[in-house]
């Protein structure tokens, strides 16, 4: 093994984990500083398979953006701070049987495939991004800000005050 | 006049839908109009389908064909046309519509003008079923009728109506998706891309495959005849409709049944047919004798009648097993004779249930006195249905107990049993209402047939005694496409040796044969 | 890459965008007495497009444009067409039934376009990550509007159902993407066919993989089981109107875009996803029609009917490519059609914010209202798919091209679990012409415009019965033009 392979197992066994803590954890806030190595995990990762940019993304937008928020909003809202979650294990050998088949159909399709692979020297990406959105992902590009407006529209519409009722 | 005949057919189906049309945007309020308006519709129908007769040829073949496009993609064509085997059902029809809408015009009194439109859409459906010559025509027809009849029944229909309703609508079309399912396999395998049905006749299927879509739609057909034993729906759907949907649903709906196997059935999958007609005539004979012994118990006049009717259209089924000229002959005549017969019945059945609210043969006794026409209506009507020579009823099952001997004499002395049976429940039955003493005090002061109802069952038994006497008149315009029928599947069901070593071309492989033995 | 723009494919998706912001500014510029006109202008909008797609279909522009991401050929324009029709009925079923149930407010409308727009992009997407946009765009409008009655509690929770479930069939459809990425190194739907089509059997399973996720994504959208879970809530739960804009536009657009990938980029592996899409077609059948007949309430009975008939839709999907395509979208205007009215039928009677639910509310109907009825009962007949209705038609054809295939079998399965589907339609029709009335008649008059959209439901249904003719040669020339 290669250090670079040592890296991977150290940020896949970091997601991984931290993904667990996330779900099993009773308490919110723990939860959420734990969503804090997944996020940083898959950053990690995203630097291995060269995604500088991605990565760089990844860090700023999630957390620093979003996780920030999540867990502004958690202490903030005094109730959901002192909560203790329940984690309801309902129909729990159904979804591992199911879970499990799927992770061996995944894996396994994963070790067959001839991955096509790209023997080239890590090399910013930044120039290719931006060219291909403004490129062959023009439409998508564009279409995500009606995207976005929906999502606005339709948020300020749910939490607006009824003043109907 | 050439342009009318060239488009008879067509008048004849569009007619009632206009007329329904019409009646549906007219105002809720005035019934009586309603009422006139689908009389005159009817009438003129009826008026219009004895054109029919006047141009008809004594040949075999379709006549007064028209053909149309309709969906040119799948090969579906609107193509009508008659022949012997579904003249007289088609008079049949035109011949029951008014008489069962003058039958019921008091007997009707709410949401006349729904009733009206579903009898006229419901009578376009019936002629549309016995004129169509595509498949797919044929099938729209077949279930499009099944929707007025559902109203009728269950919006005019006696306490249990929604259930008989109901039990009506699922048994029928359960039935007939499996045929619709046939369809489609038939019109994949066949290649011809064609629904047509006389092309479709001609590409002729394997037999192995044949049984399974015979199957189906013989399934189709024997739940409408109905066959022994997928009669269950037939007495709650009888007893529960009103008068005008006994008439017609005894009258022609069923009829349906043993048409569809004349006309689709047996000629699509003459080796299957073949092969099950011995099943087929025993089921009949069952049928016979069951439901002779059924109505033998009865103690409600509407269910004497209704099991009355699977006796009958045993006979019919029987004549059709046989498929000799004379049984087929015989089977379409007792279809119309059980249409006369049982319609009538069911009308003076309602009659009775109209004065006095009841249908219990215990209620009555002695009407001979208190009500004499009806009493001679009703017993020459059961003269009729019990076969007695002279009446329509003879002719018919004569014709079949004589054509099929040849099939089986077994069945034919088992049949002749159910006959005898006829006699007994039918003649019992009219003993204890008619004769003896009026016991009853309800039934003094019952009125006797008013104008109106004589209107409704002169022609019903002049029809069933003229039949009786004159039935050459009928069966010479059945016969030769009877007989064509018979010689259409003799043909195709020959040993298969007789055809391959005949004058035809010969099979493609064995010209092949000899290229590839000097490969 | 050619240095001009072409965005005339584009054009309807444009226009009912625009159209969506002019109603958000409308209800902003109008002064708190009035009422801001979304309806008209909505409506506008919606027809305007139309003549685009008809001017479209009728001139040039029929090209792939913006790299390949998004073209306006025949297949496109049926979409839209038809996507167009069936957001027009739906905003003509609106104002009556906002105004009875006290939410008359622009965004509706504009969340209502916005979906359209993403609908649009659906079924003219050539390439997977605009199309996963346009999903997402029409999702999420749809999301906001199932929660738009604040003060109930159904119908919250049917917008946060729809969100969760939503967001993980998007997780699917995105997983699937990126496998479909991984074998052939391009998101283009043309791309992925010349690479699929050439794979070697180890990378075929990645590539089966890379379907069957989409297959899931696109499972949730149009409602086929096991992931339908959340349509009887959802339908339940959001403004009636909504719900016929649901039941009959998304699974009309995502059929649309399943029918692009699967039958056109995939078919190269349909000896693969073919008995996958027949089990998925068989449990939807027999589970949407099993437990429709143990629905009390309208909506509900509705939403399973729905689920049911994306399992008729998914017998014809595994005969592609073949018949398949024409068979399919001649179905969703049938069906389009049918639902529109039965949902529209119950939302017109809509009255104080009460609707008919039950089959006590709509007894006897045939006495008091006969031409409401008249029209339910086309509509419901139609569902069950006897003739003289389009539902016949619709189902024939279908069948007719599982047939075709040689799956004989889901024809049967198919024909079968019509019956089973009548008992529970024909339920209705007993109670509104068989039984007498319950009580008063409170429920509302239909609106002028709900009359339109009622009216032109059930004229297309007896219409499309009788002479299907002319738009099974639209299905044809447009399924036509996938190949």
């Amino acid at each position: 093994m290669t250090a670079a392979d040592y890296v991977f197992w150290v940020f896949a066994t970091a997601t991984v984990v931290s993904g667990a803590v996330v779900v099993f954890a009773r308490s919110l806030i723990y939860s959420a500083f734990a969503l804090l190595f997944t996020f940083f995990g898959v950053a990690g990762l995203y630097v291995l398979l060269g995604a500088d940019f991605l990565a760089a993304t990844q860090l700023l937008i999630y957390v620093g953006g979003i996780l920030v928020l999540l867990l502004f909003g958690v202490m903030l809202t005094h109730r959901i701070y002192d909560l203790k979650l329940r984690t309801e294990k309902t129909q729990l050998g159904p979804g591992l049987i199911v879970a499990a088949g799927i992770f061996i159909i995944f894996a396994n399709a994963a070790l067959i495939t001839e991955w096509p692979t790209v023997g080239r020297e890590p090399a910013p990406t930044t120039k290719e991004i931006g060219r291909l959105f403004l490129g062959e992902y023009l439409l998508a590009f564009e279409a995500a800000s009606v995207l976005l407006l929906v999502a606005l529209i339709g948020a300020a519409m749910i939490v607006r005050r009824k003043k109907d009722a | 006049m050439s342009v009318l005949n060239q488009h008879l057919l067509s008048v004849l189906i569009f007619l009632p839908v206009v007329g329904a049309v019409a009646i549906a945007l007219s105002r809720r309020e005035s019934e009586t109009l309603q009422k006139i308006l689908g009389l005159v519709f009817s009438t003129a129908g009826f008026a219009l389908s004895l054109l029919l007769v006047r141009g008809f040829q004594d040949v075999a073949g379709m006549q007064f064909v028209e053909r149309g496009r309709w969906i040119p993609a799948w090969g579906i064509s609107y193509a009508v046309g008659v022949d012997g085997l579904s003249l007289w059902l088609v008079i049949l029809t035109t011949f029951l519509t008014p008489l069962a809408l003058l039958g019921s015009w008091s007997s009707i009194d709410r949401r006349v003008k729904e009733f009206v439109v579903f009898m006229l859409l419901l009578e376009a459906g019936m002629i549309g079923v016995f004129v169509a010559l595509d498949l797919f025509l044929f099938y729209v027809f077949w279930e499009a009728m099944l929707i007025p009849m559902y109203f009728l029944i269950g919006i005019w229909g006696h306490e249990r109506r929604i259930y008989a309703a109901v039990k009506f609508f699922l048994f029928t079309f359960a039935g007939s998706v499996l045929m619709l399912v046939a369809f489609l396999v038939l019109y994949r395998t066949a290649g011809v891309g064609s629904f047509d049905l006389a092309v479709l006749v001609a590409a002729p299927v394997d037999p192995a495959l044949q049984v399974w879509l015979f199957l189906a739609c013989a399934l189709a057909f024997a739940i409408k005849v109905p066959m022994f034993p997928f009669h269950t729906w037939l007495p709650d759907a009888h007893v529960e409709a009103p008068t005008a949907g006994s008439v017609i649903l005894a009258g022609v709906l069923l009829k349906m049944g043993g048409y569809g196997f004349l006309r689709i059935a047996i000629p699509l999958f003459p080796e299957a047919a073949v092969r099950f007609a011995p099943l087929i005539g025993v089921l009949a004979v069952i049928g016979i004798i069951y439901g002779a012994l059924v109505a033998l118990v009865q103690p409600d006049l509407k269910k004497l009648v209704a099991y009355s009717s699977v006796a009958h259209l045993g006979f019919v089924m029987l004549g059709i097993a046989a498929f000799t000229t004379t049984g087929l002959v015989g089977s379409v005549y007792q279809m119309l004779n059980h249409g006369i017969s049982t319609g009538a019945l069911f009308f003076l059945v309602g009659m009775l249930y109209d004065r006095r609210h009841t249908r219990l043969i215990s209620e009555f006794g002695g009407l001979k006195a208190i009500i004499p026409w009806y009493t001679a209506v009703f017993l020459m009507i059961s003269l009729s249905s019990i076969a007695m020579p002279g009446f329509n009823g003879f002719v018919g099952e004569f014709l079949i107990l004589v054509g099929s001997w040849p099939f089986s004499p077994t069945l034919v002395v088992l049949a002749s049993l159910g006959v005898i049976l006829a006699a007994g429940y039918i003649l019992w039955m009219v003993k204890r209402v008619f004769y003896g003493e009026p016991t009853n005090p309800k039934n003094e002061k019952l009125p006797d047939l008013s104008l109106r109802e004589a209107a409704v069952l002169v022609p019903l038994v002049a029809l069933a005694f003229f039949m009786g006497v004159a039935s050459p008149l009928f069966t010479k315009r059945i016969e030769p496409a009877a007989d064509a029928l018979v010689v259409q599947v003799q043909e195709r069901t020959r040993p298969i040796a007789a055809a391959s070593l005949g004058p035809v071309a010969p099979p493609r492989a064995s010209r092949a044969d000899p290229a590839e033995a000097q490969r | 890459m050619s240095g001009e723009l072409d965005l005339r494919p584009l054009v309807p998706a444009i226009i009912v965008g625009v159209t969506g912001l002019v109603v958000l500014l409308a209800q902003a510029f109008t002064p708190k007495d009035r009422r801001a006109p979304s309806a008209p202008l909505s409506l506008t909008g919606l027809l305007a497009a139309l003549a685009a797609v008809w001017l479209l279909a009728s001139g040039g522009g029929r090209g792939a444009v913006l790299a390949n991401a998004v073209s306006a050929d025949a297949y496109s324009l049926f979409f839209q067409a038809l996507l167009l029709g069936i957001a027009a009925v739906a905003v003509l079923l609106s104002p009556s039934y906002l105004r009875a149930n006290g939410l008359d407010r622009g965004e509706y409308y504009a969340l209502l376009l916005f979906s359209v727009v993403g609908m649009l992009g659906l079924v003219s997407s050539l390439e997977l990550v605009s199309m996963f946009v346009a999903l997402e765009i029409m999702s999420i409008a749809l999301y906001g509007m199932a929660g738009l009655y604040r003060s109930r509690m159904e119908s919250q929770e049917a917008a946060l159902k729809y969100f969760v479930t939503g967001a993980f069939s998007s997780a699917f459809f995105l997983y699937g993407v990126a496998l479909l990425y991984g074998v052939s190194g391009s998101t283009s739907l043309d791309r992925l066919e010349w690479a699929v089509s050439t794979l070697t059997t180890d990378s075929a399973a990645l590539a089966l993989l890379g379907a069957g996720m989409l297959l899931v994504g696109f499972g949730f959208k149009i409602a086929s089981v096991p992931f339908h879970m959340w349509a009887p809530d959802v339908y339940e739960g959001a403004p009636t109107p909504a719900t016929a804009l649901m039941s009959a536009g998304v699974k009309a657009a995502a059929f649309g875009a399943l029918l692009r990938v699967f039958g056109s980029a995939l078919h190269a592996l349909a000896g693969e996803w073919q008995p996958l899409v027949a089990s998925l077609a068989v449990i939807t059948m027999v589970v949407g029609n099993l437990a429709a007949l143990a629905q009390g309430n309208l909506k509900r009975m509705l939403a399973f009917s729905s689920v049911a008939h994306a399992g008729y839709v998914l017998t014809a999907l595994v005969a592609s490519p073949g018949q398949a395509g024409e068979a399919v979208l001649f179905y969703l205007v049938v069906y389009g059609a049918v639902n529109l009215g039965a949902f529209g039928t119950i939302a017109a009677l809509s009255r104080e914010g009460r609707e008919p639910l039950s089959l006590g509310d709509v007894a006897g109907m045939a006495e008091r209202r006969p031409a409401l009825a008249a029209a339910l009962a086309v509509f419901l007949v139609s569902l069950t798919g006897i003739p003289v209705t389009a539902g016949f038609v619709g189902k024939f054809y279908l069948f007719n091209a599982a047939v075709t295939a040689g799956w004989v079998g889901l024809a049967l399965v198919g024909v079968l679990m019509s019956v089973v589907s009548a008992y529970y339609y024909l339920r209705v029709v007993v109670a509104m012409y068989m039984r007498d009335p319950l009580g008063e008649d409170t429920w509302a008059r239909v609106s002028p415009s709900a009359t339109v959209a009622l009216a032109l439901s059930a004229v297309i249904t007896l219409v499309l019965g009788i002479y299907p003719a002319p738009v099974l040669t639209l299905a044809r020339i447009a399924a036509r033009s996938l190949l």
